[in-house]
Order: C-alpha cells, then structure tokens, then sequence
C-alpha cells in the first residue's frame, strides 16, 4: 500500500483553486519528484499536504490514515516533514536550536534532542562548525542544508521538500541533491517539488509533470527526462 | 532636595515598573499581532488583587504574589478566547481589526470591575521586604526598592533564557521571526498564542504586585503606567527583551530627572516627547528588528 | 456593496432624510428622541421608555451633536488608514481658543476661525510623523499629544487659569439661550456632515482609501501618501478644533478636566464602532456610546463605574458579533432587504465578455498622439542579503516594444523589474527615461507615466472594481481635486465623465459586475482589474510581473491581445513572464537571466534555438556526473 496516496484533489486559498483534480501515490521508500513551470502547483501540493490550504474536494491518506483535515501540527506529529521553500530557517535563532525546533513534534527528551542535534552536525560538518551561530550568517546553500537537516530532526517518514535548489549555485544544488538523493537510502520516503527537473528527475525514482495544477504526465524518473511533455511544460511548444 | 543619587535610585525603580510592563506587551505582540491594550488594567489588578489577598485576606505575601500572578495568567487567557480569538483577521484592513475594540473593552471592563469591588480610594500595600532600609553613599535605600529593581532584571534575564533555551521559549520566538514557517514545521502558533496572553498577564500582574508598595494600590492606575510601559516598549523596538528592559530603565531616569529639572506638570510631557525623538531616529525602535507584522 | 462617488446614487440615501428632520425640528425633537434611545437600550431592565426634553437632556443632545462633528473628522483620518488618538488636543486647542478669545473681547467667530486654523496648523505639525510610524506607534504617538495637552493647559495657568480653568465664556448674541446656540451647532453638523461625505465620495477619499488599503499600489498610480495621510490629518485636526469652539460657550466654562485620554479614546471608538467607510458610521458609533453611559446611569442612579462596566462589555459585545462595526450590520440587513425585495440581478457571475478592439481603442485614445519613453537601464545592481540578486543587468526598451525577461527561478527576475519600477534602490547602475536620468523612490517614475503589475495582483481590496479604476483616473484629471468637496457643477460633470470611463474600461475588460468588492473577485478577473486600473492610468510605458500567473487559457489570450495593444498605442511593455509560449509569441526581444546576469538577448527565435537557455532552465548545467542513478 501506498504511504501517501492524494486522489482527485483540488485546493487553493480562499476562492482560489490551484490543483485541480490530482492523484498521486507515493510508495514507502521512493523519490519522486514533481516538476513543472512556475504556476503550475507544486508548492502548493506540498502545502496542501502540510495542512496550510483549503481543499475543495479529494482526499490524501498517509499510512492509511486520512489527513485532508488535520492541522498543521497533527501532520507533523503524523510524520510529515516539510522543508519549505526558502529555506526560512529561524534567523534570529543559533542553528543548534534551529535544529531543536524542527524536533518540535516529537516527544523526545532533552537528551535525545541533543543527540540528534550532535548527529546532525557530524552529518553535516557545516552545520556543526556553525553550530553557535545565528542562522542569518549561513550561506544560501548552508540554510538549505539546515532546513533539510531541521526537517530529519522530526524523524519523518515522508520528506517534503520545496524547491531545494532555488537560488542557489550549480555546485551547491549538486550538494543537495545528494543529500536528497541519500534521505531514501536512509529509509526516509521523499516527495521533491522542483523547477530544475532535469537534475531533480536524475535522483528520483519516479516523476510527475504539473501543468496549471493538473498532471501532464507520469512516469518512471529516467523516462521521463528525455519526455517531450517535459519540454512542453517549461518551453511552450 | 532630593540629591542626583537619590533621584537615581528612584528613576531606576520606577524604569524597573515600566521594563516589566514593556516584556508584557513585547510577549504578546510578538507572538501573535496584537497590541494589548488592556495590559496597563492587568498590572492595576495585580496591585488590587494583591492588596485584597495580602492586606484583607491576610495571605502570606509569597503565597499572595503566586495566587496574583496566576490569576493574572488565567485573565490572559480568558482575554484571548474574549477578545482577541477569531477578531484578527489581517486579510481584512484595518476595520477588522477588531481586537483594538475589544481589548480596549476588556481593559474597561476589567477596571470598572475591580473598582466597583474595591472602590477607588487608594490601598495601603505592604512591601515583600522589611521596612528599613539602608544607605549606599549616603543614601536611603529602601529595600522594596531593591527588589523592584532586581525582579525586572531577573524577570528580563528569566524570560530572556526561557525563549532562547526552552523549547517552547523557542517556539514562541520562531513564531515571532516567521509564523508562517513555523506552522509548515508543526509548531502549534495558535496554542503558542494563548500562551504568549498567559505570559502577559502573568507579568503584567506581577508588575502591579512588586510596584503597589513603593505608591500605593489604586485603581485608577492602569492607564498611566500601561502608557508608560507602552512606551518602554515601543522605544526599545518590540519585540526586544533586552530593549524593553533598557528602555523601561532609561525612560524611568528621564522622567525622574525631567520632573526634578522642569516640574511635576512636564512629567508626560518628557516622556512622549523621548518617544518622539527616538521614533523619529530609529521608527522600529532602539533594538526593534524593523520586520513586524502589521505594524 | 456600493462604491463612493458622487456620481452614483443610492436609493437608500433617503433614508438620511428621518435624522434630518429631526434636526430641523428642533433642540426639544433631538433632545426628546435621543433621551427616549437612551431609555430604549435599556428598556427590557427598567421596563419602561421615558422622553425626556428638559434642559439636562437639551443639553446632552448638543454636547453629542459636538462629539459627532470630531468623530466626522476623525473618520477622514481613519480612511486614510491611520489611528489618531490625539484628536482631544485639537478639539482642546479649539476650546481655548474662543475661550480665552472671546474674554479678551473678541467676537466669537472670529475666534473660532482662529481656533479652527490653530488646530490645523498643530495638525500639521503633529500629523507630520504619521509619514514614518507604524500604525499603533502613531496610536501611541498621538496619545501623548492628547495626555500632554492637558498637561500643558494645568501647567501655564498664566494662560489658561490652569486647574481653575476659565470661566463666563459667552455664547454669540443670536444664540445666547441654549434653545438658540442649538441651531448654531445642528447646522455645523450638518456642513461638516456634508463636507466628510463629500470628501469620502470624491477623489480626496478615493486617495485615502487606497492609501489605507495597499500604499505600493497607491503609490504606483502616483498617489504621493504623504501628502494623502498629512492631508487628512490637518483637516480633521480642524474640524476637532471648530467643534471645541462650539463647546466652550455650550458649557459655559472649561476645565483641563474635561479634555481626558478618556475623550481621546471615545472618539476614536466612535468612529471604529461607527464602522469606516461611510460619513454616517461615526454618527451611530456617537450615538451609541455617548447615551449608553447616560442610559446606565439612569438605571444605577450614579456610579459611574457600573455604567463603565457596562459600556466596556458592551464594547467587546458589539465587537465579537459585528468586527467592522454597526455599519456592517447594516450592511447586511440592507443586502438581505434587496435581495428579498429588490431583485437585483448582478448576483452571481455576470458573463464577462472581453472586448478586444474596445480595449485597444481605450488604450490607444489614452496614449494620445505621442509615444511613449525609451527605457534605457546599465549595468543595474543590487545585492540581498549577501547574494547578488543583480548582477549588472543592463536592458533597452523602445516605444511600442515588447520586450520580456525570462529566467528560471531565482535568477532576479523580479528584482530587475523592482530595480526599473524604482521600488528598490539600486546598488549601481543607471536608469534613463528618453535619455533623461530618472531617479527611483516614491512616485517619481510613476509621475513620469511608468505603469505596473504586479506578481500578485495588488488591488484596494476593500473598494470596489469600479473605485479600484476611478482611483487611477482621479490622478490624470485637471480638475483640482479639492473642487469635489463643494460639489461645484464642473467637478460633478468630471466626476460623472469619470465614472462613464470607468464602466467603460471595466467593460472592455471583462468586467460588468462593477459594484463587487475588489477582494472577493476570483485570480483571474483580479488580474483583468489591475490592468483596467493601469488603462485608467494612462501610462506610457508598462512593467508586468507575471501578469499570465494562474490565469486560464482563455485569460491569456486576453492578456495577449491587452499587451499586443499596448505596443500598438506606441506603450513600451516590459513582461517578466514563466510562460514561454506567451513570450515567444508576443516578445520582440526577450532578455534572459541567469544567476543575475543576462545570459542571452535576442529576438525570440534566436533565443528559444539557444542551448544555453534550455540548459539554465533545466539545469542541465547541474549534472556533472551524468552517470547518476
């Protein structure tokens, strides 16, 4: 069975509906990446599936469970981390306890918090070095990986990350797409939204296209790379 | 005459009122948006329900000090389920804002209330410390002073470490920076809400409770001391602890020393007039981030 | 809902009628009906309506008329998005004004015109922070202004008589009796009614309005919000100053007592609890809290503090279950009325028919005969938070061009675009308007005819389609727009002219239901009003930000063809856009940005063939090792 399956879902803010009738399934373990060009939906999936949005119609099971109602900190505790777009790491906060506050759902003690927090910096050398720092002074690339790294604290078994690679330098987003790209071989089920699809669509298992909130095309991730649906969405026709 | 150091002691107690007042607006507001105006009625109930408990009741003045500020916590609470849940829509302008009407109605209510109860001649309020005092440099100190004085530090340095250190502390800040962010990471912003109005009043009835002994408990109290208060905080730069502290600090020297130098008529005067300067140099304030919500 | 012009009229409006005949009927009417309304609230506790029409209650009547002229000006204030609660020391400074004035033997409209002007000039100098405060910094601001007024009047008892106050302030000769001065005060009421209503149906409060609801986008049709909050502040600050005028001689004497926060508060919870967007909200608000108080005490025989009681609970009462005020509840009830009875047929989604050649020829008649600027920007930069949003982007645009920016995310897309607008200060670089510099900041580029839309569209969420469109063409008028408040015939005309205009504009877009809120419009036809208001404008060169983003196929044909009539009228587009296709098909050169620099510029053929653009979009680029997974 499907760890996440979203069937015929339409949402959007207010009035205004974004997705319009979209099915997905996720399996326990997989990478799949949702491409597509501006507009098209993608952070607004994730949103919708972290609770911030209105759904219309369609249903979203996680683990069996139904969760198109639940609040964002039921999700949370449900075991859906979400790595928002922009990186918004806590500015003001040193990145030890940024990293303490992505553990917020959990109801772990101080000592495992910690624990945590000394893995995720020996994970993440950067992190560690910095540990004391105010995340404000990290790099665009840094944050990325604090964010993701916030985003492990929770313990999730599904990752949402939003455009991961936004801002930053080709070298940097290899990085973090490795990262991703090691979340599944930890056992961590992943749904990546990105612009970049070629480079995304070369870690994932599977791909969607999203075109004005609705699928375009599916697929196998390698296929789908050389697909002209693809080309289509980013480029016109 | 009172001397320059005299003078001193008495502007710092008086900054150490309006610096634990200004934490209470500066929680609040961080947290959720909204500008309590009924804050200034929480320290006048802290003060009143104090002098009921401590002189009245005959409570032991600890035990009256922890019954007044959890009541004043409770209030909070009630306050935000009253007049401020579901009346903060920001989508909507300014007019539905309604929180600005019913705040300022609850604080109406809540003085009304207490003065209906207790009347409005001034109270006799004993201090947490003994009477005597002691001399530093020459000067009487009395050591209700000193516990004023010290309680906004510690207060200040308290709150400080509970939100750098604590996870929920943390939270409540998280949701200051970015409560959008938060929320994405399950961070329960609205329940934080309800205790950032707990901490309010908490601590605004704190403030009434250690500031009664050094003027005496009346009812009338709360609009003075909330402005005040307000002002500390708004030129410390919300949401900043350690601005509403240095700010409640400086603004009880300055009036004390206005009011020596220019007379008791100027004593608001001066003050609104610092405001001024200091908005007109720094709007945000002195330690304000500049990046608040809808202010 | 229904917009604010003075060229629309309301069949409701005769219901303003009832009020105004109980005004003329005189101070024993006003003061019957107003005792009776106190004695009405309270009704199911005492069981009983009383009149009354005693001196007591005659004078209560005209005390609450002076109240409601302060809360009228307040309103201005208010509309223009602002929170004053220092509106006591005017009404204060107008008070001693006459007061002092007129014991010095000065005749009594001469001082009230010197205390109507003193209160202005005082507003004009406390106003002045309003430009940089937030909005409860100002709240707070203004207090002060109130708590030191009265200070200061205790203070210089040379002056004022300090805490004894003044005493003996006459009333003028032919309205020396109370049941005379009544009429002096109801006529005052009824010109500053007129006035504030006036001001709210005309440009001048068309300007507040979008300046209270969104200052970008006020600020790109060349609404200059400093002048609009300023502006506000000193004629309320007036008004307050002509109704403490009245108020010396109706009591007789003053105290400082009397000028308390309390006031200063009440006021502003008139005009609040009143609701905005109307002249007559303050006057229900007035009325409310001015007779519940009196209405308590009647019952409790005194104790103020039970009718305090009463009053903050009603407060937060009135506020639970209507947060935009009284108004609102009106609001409904008129909506419920007309849907019963009335039968309008605008409910619903009116078929929206896009009219090309109409918009094109709107377009067209707007641009004149003349076209528009060359935009020319060098070597622009701007650094955000440590990373180089811009990196020496350079662009040139000519009349009639359409000219798009494309880039993947992130690339500085919109900060260019910021950067051209001259919302942003730019770290380096020139910005050149038919090779003149044109600098950025405020409305500067907007005066110079430059036009925007937005990522999201910015709209005057609480006005309507109809407002939202007048609102950019009020600032192309030559006539001046303080001829509105007079209503004089040739305002008027150019208000009705405008208004046809706006219909017509609306229409050729799409948009027939002119009369909705601006904020319950669906993305789509959001995006069609921001464009008609950029019409209204006339501007002579355009910026869009994503203008096709979550429109439908059918809306980007529209917008295509919008665009495509902007270059005909000789109006340079500039267009960040996402879809492609629509660049391609209307760009006559594309620009595209990568990493805050221009990685390629051409026509768009030479562009979409260019492997270096699918690369950056792609990102191609990031895949070093290729035998990944």
């Amino acid at each position: 069975m499907a760890l996440l399956r979203i069937e015929g879902l339409t949402a959007g803010y207010g009035a205004v509906r974004v997705l319009h009738d979209l099915s997905l399934e996720v399996e326990q373990g997989e990478i799949v990446t949702v491409v597509g060009a501006n507009g098209a939906g993608k952070s607004t999936l994730l949103r919708t599936l972290s609770g911030m949005t209105d759904v219309a119609a369609g249903s979203i099971t996680f683990d069996g469970r139904s969760i198109v109602d639940a609040s964002p900190p039921e999700i949370g505790r449900a075991g859906i981390a979400h790595v928002p777009e922009n990186r918004r790491v806590f500015p003001a906060i040193d990145v030890e306890d940024n990293l303490r506050l992505g553990a917020f759902v959990r109801k772990a003690s101080r000592a495992e918090v910690d624990a945590d927090v000394r893995e995720m910096c020996e994970r993440f050398p950067v992190l560690g070095e910095r540990a004391r720092q105010k995340a404000a002074t990290l790099s665009g690339g840094e944050q990325q990986m604090l964010a993701i790294a916030m985003g492990l604290m929770a313990r999730p078994r599904l990752m949402l990350l939003d455009e991961p690679s936004l801002g930053l330098a080709p070298i940097i987003v290899q990085r973090v797409f490795a990262v991703v790209a090691e979340l599944a071989e930890a056992g961590i089920t992943v749904l990546l939204v990105e612009q970049f699809a070629e480079a995304a669509l070369g870690i994932a298992d599977r791909g969607v296209v999203l075109q004005l909130g609705r699928t375009l095309a599916e697929g196998e991730a390698a296929a789908l790379r050389s697909d002209e649906s693809i080309r289509r969405a980013y480029l016109g026709t | 005459m009172i001397g320059f150091l005299e003078t001193v002691v008495i502007g710092l107690t008086t900054g150490a009122v309006y610096a634990l007042i200004a934490m209470g607006y500066n929680v609040v507001f961080a947290s959720t948006g909204v500008m309590n105006f009924a804050h200034g009625e929480f320290y006048m109930g802290g003060m009143m329900i104090g002098a009921f408990l401590a002189v009245s009741a005959g409570v032991p003045m600890l035990l009256a000090l922890v019954i007044t500020v959890a009541l004043g916590a409770l209030l909070g609470v009630v306050l935000e389920r009253v007049a401020v849940r579901g009346l903060t829509d920001k989508d909507a302008g300014l007019g539905a804002s309604g929180w600005v009407l019913s705040t300022l109605g609850f604080g109406i209510v809540i003085q009304a209330g207490i003065t209906l109860w207790m009347g409005p001649e001034l109270r006799p309020f004993p201090p947490l410390a003994p009477f005597d005092s002691f001399t530093l440099a020459g000067v009487p100190i009395t050591y209700q002073r000193v516990v004023v004085i010290v309680a906004a530090l510690l207060v200040g340095l308290l709150l400080h470490l509970y939100l750098e250190r604590t996870k929920v502390g943390r939270a409540l800040s998280a949701v200051e920076q970015d409560p959008d962010a938060a929320l994405l990471r399950g961070i329960p912003v609205l329940r934080l809400g309800v205790l950032a109005f707990a901490i309010g009043g908490g601590l605004g009835a704190l403030s009434g409770f250690l500031a009664a002994p050094l003027s005496a408990a009346v009812s009338s109290a709360g609009l003075a001391f909330g402005l005040k208060g307000f002002i500390a905080a708004a030129a410390g730069g919300i949401p900043s602890i350690k601005g509403a502290v240095i700010a409640g600090f400086l603004l009880g020297l300055l009036e004390v020393f206005g009011v020596a130098l220019l007379g008791a008529g100027y004593r608001q005067a001066i003050v609104f007039a610092a405001l001024l300067v200091v908005l007109m140099v720094k709007p945000a304030g002195l330690f304000g981030t500049g990046k608040l919500r809808p202010v | 809902m229904e917009p604010l012009t003075y060229a629309v009229r309301s069949r409701w409006r005769y219901l303003l009628l009832i009020p105004l005949v109980l005004l003329v009927g005189g101070p024993q009417v006003v003061a019957t009906v107003t005792s009776g309304l106190s004695s009405l609230l309270i009704s199911p506790f005492t069981h009983e309506i009383e009149f009354a029409a005693n001196r007591y209650e005659i004078f209560n009547a005209q005390l609450l008329l002076i109240y409601i002229v302060v809360a009228l000006g307040l309103n201005l204030v208010f509309q223009a998005g602002m929170i004053s609660l220092g509106h006591s020391a005017f009404f204060l400074v107008g008070a001693y004004s006459v007061g002092l004035l007129t014991q010095h033997g000065l005749s009594f409209w001469l001082a009230l015109v010197v205390g109507l002007v003193l209160a202005a000039v005082l507003g004009l100098l406390l106003g002045a922070p309003a430009i940089r405060l937030g909005l409860f910094t100002l709240a707070m601001v203004t207090l002060g202004y109130a708590i030191v007024a009265q200070d200061m009047v205790l203070e210089w008892r040379g002056l004022t008589g300090g805490g004894d106050g003044l005493r003996g302030i006459e009333r003028p000769a032919p309205f020396a009796g109370l049941d005379q001065y009544y009429w002096l005060v109801a006529v005052c009421v009824v010109l500053v009614y007129l006035l504030t209503r006036n001001w709210l149906r005309s440009p001048l409060g068309r300007a507040g309005r979008a300046t209270a609801d969104n200052e970008v986008a006020a600020g790109s049709i060349r609404i200059d919000v400093r002048v609009v909050k300023v502006r506000s502040f000193v004629v309320s600050a007036a008004i307050a100053g002509l109704a403490g005028g009245l108020y010396a001689p109706l009591i007789g004497f003053l105290s400082p007592r009397a000028f308390t926060v309390d006031l200063a508060v009440l006021f502003l919870l008139m005009v609040l609890l009143g609701g905005g967007g109307t002249a007559v909200g303050p006057i229900i608000g007035a009325v409310v809290l001015f007779r519940i108080p009196l209405a308590v005490e009647d019952v409790t025989g005194s104790a103020g503090n039970v009718s305090l009681l009463v009053y903050g609970v009603v407060l937060v009462i009135a506020v639970r279950l209507l947060p935009q005020g009284f108004m609102s509840g009106w609001w409904l009830l008129r909506g419920w009325l007309e849907r019963r009875f009335g039968g309008r047929a605008t409910d619903g989604p009116a078929a929206a028919e896009f009219d090309g050649t109409a918009f094109a020829e709107l377009v067209a008649a707007g641009a004149g005969q003349a076209r528009g600027p060359r935009l020319r920007a060098v070597d622009l930069r701007k650094q955000l938070g440590g990373v180089k949003a811009v990196d020496g982007v350079g662009i040139e645009v000519e009349p009639g061009e359409v000219h798009a920016i494309i880039g993947p995310n992130g690339s500085g897309k919109t900060t260019t675009l910021n950067l051209l607008s001259g919302y942003v200060e730019p770290d380096g670089g020139t910005f050149e308007l038919d090779g003149e510099r044109v600098r950025s900041g405020g409305t500067v580029r907007a005066r110079h005819g430059l036009g925007r839309t937005f990522q999201t569209p910015l709209l005057f969420s609480s006005m309507t389609c109809l407002e939202n469109v007048m609102v950019a063409l009020d600032g192309r008028t030559g006539v001046p727009r303080w001829a509105g408040l007079l209503r004089l015939p040739h305002a008027r005309a150019a208000e009705r002219r405008d208004h046809e205009r706006a219909v017509a504009i609306l229409a050729a877009v799409g948009i027939r239901d002119v009369d909705t809120r601006a904020s319950v419009l669906p993305p789509g036809r959001r995006r069609l009003l921001e464009i008609a208001r950029l019409i209204a404008f006339q501007p002579r060169i355009v910026l869009m930000d994503e203008p096709a983003a979550g429109l439908t196929h059918a809306e980007i044909e529209h917008l295509e063809t919008m665009i495509a009539a902007f270059a005909a009228a000789g109006i340079g587009v500039v267009l960040v856009e996402h879809h492609v296709d629509l660049v391609l098909r209307l760009a006559t050169r594309v620009t595209v940005l990568d990493f805050g620099k221009v990685l390629a510029s051409g026509t768009p053929e030479e562009i979409r063939n260019d492997p270096k653009v699918l690369e950056a979009y792609l990102g191609t680029s990031l895949q070093a090792n290729e035998g990944d997974r």
